[in-house]
């Protein structure tokens, strides 16, 4: 382990499936992967300008920060730099017009008498016909309500001017320590940047989702850990009198951990952060075997003590074979959760069956004698419980299958249900889309071989879309760089309508002829050296063969996206879009839950094999009826935990189901040993003691404010004390 | 000589008055050399000049404004187009395309809107207002790198009443002559008022 190179894995989306088309999962990539570097701060009041050149100041010195702002362009340089190229655009209303030769000088004379338009002034000179200036004036609304204010970018939402600072980040806004220190580090700028000027500052970026998730994850393992272990310190105390036990679970935990994660290591060069949370439950098992043994640890026969280490191995074989079939899961996350499990509880059992019985100290402290009084009269209530078995079966299945009926288990694997982000981040990422007019959007992405298919494509997209539902305002880089194929089309028709004459009224209106030269398309490469280049590079990126997409890597294609707005496109436009393999609707967050889905159910089906597993050792080692009760009681733990749940909840999610690892791996135990030494007092005692710090450790999670952490922690809750209840009832000797 | 040295004294003295003068001039109030009103309705002749153009492009039509609802400047010769420049910004429409938002041209057309109604305070953040070698003129000269990138300046030369002449000089060369004829009013026409809300 220590010599060998593994990693631990932080992003926690990286857990999550990946798309099932890599060339479209490249272009994601490629043309989205920045934008989890990216923060945006906005100023507004008094004194914002002052506040944004101290903070621009300020960050200037950081490394961890960079300023990552292009000046906006001026429309004069956007006229000078499209002047080459002035004969290659025709907006709609001159193309409509191009047979009319009055209508030509009309046009032309609306744009003349314009009280102002500095497009018009800057490209009279080389563009008399004034086919590029309208061009322009109706291609650059697209860029939305951006402004200069001193050479700042701007914007004015409801009579309010907010000044405009984007930074990026060094590192991937998904790495947790990372982004926890540097998120604390701005915030900290920014408000001491707030008090010293009367200014208001908004900000976001995925670095502060980030943090605060991880934040809220830290603070909930030191209130809740530190709860769960004192609660457990005091109740060993208060059974065992001596700190002994406490110190053996303690070392056990830890051996049994070093285990599962070694094993983890052997078969997976990293070990996902996830994992190790999942893999906390082994602590409600491992600790389960110890209580089993320190209940009887005091025992005088050497009989007592060999009683226990039959139902100790049965339950880890039974355990064992039931995660066994998770190892096959297409989850890797799954799969190393059930290796670490297996591994970890081998190493409980080995050490629980032969270190202990040698460790003197402990096995002169048993249980006190008050704890296993009270034990007896709790299991004096179960032994009505077990007399009257039929019934309670009956009954619980019974209710069971009623509350199925009426409410059947639903689950939703939207990932948005399992956001952690804290409301006043999702306050402020509204408000900032609500100050740049970003409505809910679908966005497209296209891919090709070369710039000009992926321009061509993306004009044939846009004809098709328009074709069926006019004037739809499509976000893209389509205007400002059209395919050298429309371009040359443009020219094409405005040397014809030259030809025949049409613009002779309208030249001779302006009193200016310039002829119209060869035809010289604009091209991708040229539009990266121009006023917008920042805006070519946010909408195309180029496909490399290696993931982060450095200079030297060859590059195999290109990839843009465009906007459209949401729930606009059509089902026939998404059926045909569905139809062509380069073009793809990207919304992560339905991918996300999609493939959640997929997950879910495959986990739900190995979940279903491993109890069927079990349920096949339990019925060869204890016969078919007392195999059968057991089994049902199994199974019915497992659903109560998952009604309750979902009658909590409104709805079960992945996080839900993942609980069942604990509570079967719990029922197991508890069952068998139920079997093997019927309804004593040092059974029942192991057994309550395995319940109640199981509940205590899991149970408070129900108190997290991550979803994913809460819905995992109120199904073992519910699950273990459904188990405890239940499991007597499997009693087949008295 | 006593007279060469009263001679330069004067021109001394006159020197000295001369460096104050600017500054003197710059901070006499300018708001009392044009005539300020709110709403303001009337007509224009608007002449734009190109530097690569012999002739003018003459244009005239209506103006009203309302200095806390903006401008309608609607063209009727040699072809109709109306601009409005509201709240939201600046929109334009013809006999070809009708409302559209026009990008970049609110903050200029904002300004010639209070030049035009003689209000200097609202455009004194953006502009540095002097006086004009000519009489009853004052000149624009602007701060903002925005608006600085395409006027060089604005010359306001004040007429009879509330008429006066704008003129907008561009770094181009090229530049609009407004001439306006305007009639302070209460309030615009509730059917000129609705079209800027």
């Amino acid at each position: 382990m220590l010599g060998s190179s593994w990693r631990l894995e932080t992003n926690l989306l990286s857990v999550l499936p990946k798309a099932l088309n890599s060339k479209v999962a490249a272009a994601e990539q490629a043309l989205f992967s920045e934008s989890e570097k990216q923060i945006l701060v906005l100023f507004s009041g008094k004194d914002a300008h002052l506040a944004y050149q101290q903070l621009s100041e300020q960050l200037s010195v950081e490394t961890d920060v960079e300023i990552d702002q292009a000046p906006l362009a001026t429309l004069e340089d956007i006229s000078r730099f499209y002047l080459p190229y002035r004969h290659n655009f025709l907006s709609t209303s001159y193309i409509e017009n191009l047979h009319d030769p009055e209508k030509l000088r009309q046009l032309v004379a609306s744009q003349l008498i314009q009280l102002t338009n500095p497009l018009i002034s800057e490209a009279i000179a080389q563009n008399p016909r004034l086919n590029l200036p309208n061009y322009l004036q109706e291609e650059l609304k697209f860029l939305g309500e951006l402004e200069s204010e001193n050479g700042i970018p701007s914007i004015t939402f409801e009579q309010k001017q907010y000044l405009i600072l984007r930074l990026k980040v060094s590192m991937n806004g998904y790495s947790l320590n990372d982004s926890q220190q540097l998120s604390q580090k701005l915030k900290k700028i920014f408000h001491e940047t707030e008090l010293q000027y009367s200014t208001e500052l908004f900000y976001s970026g995925i670095l502060f989702h980030t943090a605060e998730s991880a934040s809220q994850a830290k603070k909930e393992i030191s209130t809740f850990g530190v709860f769960s272990i004192l609660a457990v310190i005091f109740l060993i105390l208060f059974v065992f009198k001596s700190i002994y036990p406490l110190i053996t679970a303690l070392g056990i935990i830890a051996v049994s951990s070093f285990y599962g994660f070694t094993a983890v290591l052997v078969f997976f060069n990293k070990v996902h952060l996830l994992t190790l949370v999942f893999a906390v439950t082994l602590i409600g098992v491992v600790i389960d075997y110890c209580f089993h043994y320190f209940t009887y640890a005091s025992s005088a026969t050497a009989q007592a003590n060999k009683s226990i280490q039959k139902p100790l191995i049965l339950g880890f074989i039974t355990t064992a074979l039931g995660y066994f079939a998770l190892i096959f899961s297409p989850l890797e996350l799954l799969s190393q959760v059930a290796l670490f499990m297996i591994f970890g509880l081998l190493g409980a059992l080995l050490i629980v069956l032969m270190w202990l019985p040698y460790q003197v100290k402990l096995n002169n402290n048993g249980p006190t004698r008050l704890s296993l009084v009270i034990s007896s009269k709790c299991m004096a209530i179960y032994s009505k419980l077990v007399t009257k078995k039929c019934a309670s079966l009956i009954l619980i299945c019974s209710s069971i299958g009623i509350l199925t009926l009426f409410n059947p288990l639903k689950f939703n694997d939207d990932i948005r249900l399992l956001n952690t982000s804290p409301q006043w981040l999702l306050n402020t990422e509204m408000k900032i889309n609500q100050i740049f007019k970003r409505e809910q959007s679908t966005k497209l992405i296209i891919t090709a071989d070369n710039i000009e298919q992926l321009l061509q494509r993306q004009e044939q997209l846009i004809k098709h879309i328009t074709t069926t539902k006019d004037g739809l305002t499509i976000k893209s880089l389509s205007g400002l760089l059209p395919s050298s194929k429309n371009q040359k089309a443009h020219y094409d028709l405005l040397t014809q309508a030259d030809i025949s004459g049409n613009f002779d009224l309208a030249l001779a209106y302006v009193g200016l002829d310039i002829a119209l030269g060869e035809f010289a398309p604009l091209t991708y490469e040229k539009f990266l050296n121009g006023p917008f280049s920042n805006l070519a590079q946010l909408f195309i990126a180029p496909l490399t063969d290696s993931p982060t997409g450095t200079k030297n890597n060859k590059i195999q294609g290109y990839a843009l996206w465009l906007d459209i707005p949401f729930n606009e496109l059509s089902p026939k436009n998404k059926q045909w879009i569905a139809s062509t393999k380069h073009i793809s609707i990207f919304d992560k967050a339905a991918d996300v839950t999609t493939s959640l889905s997929i997950y879910r159910s495959g986990i739900f089906n190995l979940l279903c094999i491993s109890i069927l597993i079990v349920l096949a050792v339990l019925l060869l080692k204890y016969g078919l009826v007392s195999g059968a009760v057991a089994s049902i009681i199994i199974i019915c733990s497992s659903l109560v935990a998952l009604i309750a749940s979902q009658l909590i909840l409104g709805h079960l999610n992945i996080f839900n189901l993942l609980a069942m690892l604990l509570i079967i791996a719990l029922a197991i135990d508890y069952i068998i040993f139920y079997q093997e030494h019927g309804l004593k007092p040092e059974t029942f005692l192991a057994i309550s003691l395995s319940a109640i710090s199981s509940t205590l450790v899991f149970g408070v999670l129900i108190f997290s404010k991550t979803p994913a952490v809460s819905s995992f922690g109120l199904t073992v809750m519910v699950g273990i004390v459904t188990i405890y209840i239940l499991a007597p009832i499997s009693i087949s000797k008295k | 000589m006593p007279i060469n040295t009263l001679y330069i004294a004067i021109i001394l003295i006159a020197i000295g008055f001369s460096a104050h003068a600017d500054d003197k001039l710059s901070s006499e109030p300018t708001d009392i050399l044009l005539n300020t009103v709110n709403v303001a309705s009337g007509n224009f002749i608007q002449r734009k000049y190109f530097a690569v153009l012999k002739k003018p492009f003459i244009s005239e039509g209506e103006i009203h404004i309302d200095n806390k609802l903006g401008m309608i400047w609607q063209t009727n010769q040699p072809i109709y187009s109306r601009m409005l420049l509201k709240h939201d910004g600046l929109f334009t429409e013809n006999n070809f395309d009708s409302s559209k938002k026009v990008k970049g041209g609110e903050k200029i057309a904002s300004t010639l809107m209070y030049a035009m109604i003689g209000s200097l305070s609202e455009v004194q953040q953006q502009f540095l207002i002097k006086k004009s070698l000519k009489n009853h003129c004052l000149e624009l000269l602007p701060k903002n790198n925005t608006l600085s990138s395409t006027i060089r300046l604005i010359e306001i030369c004040n007429g009879i009443n509330i008429n006066r002449v704008v003129t907008l000089f561009e770094h181009s060369g090229n530049r609009t002559e407004i001439s306006l004829e305007l009639t302070p009013k209460e309030q615009l026409t509730e059917a000129i008022s609705a079209l800027l809300k």
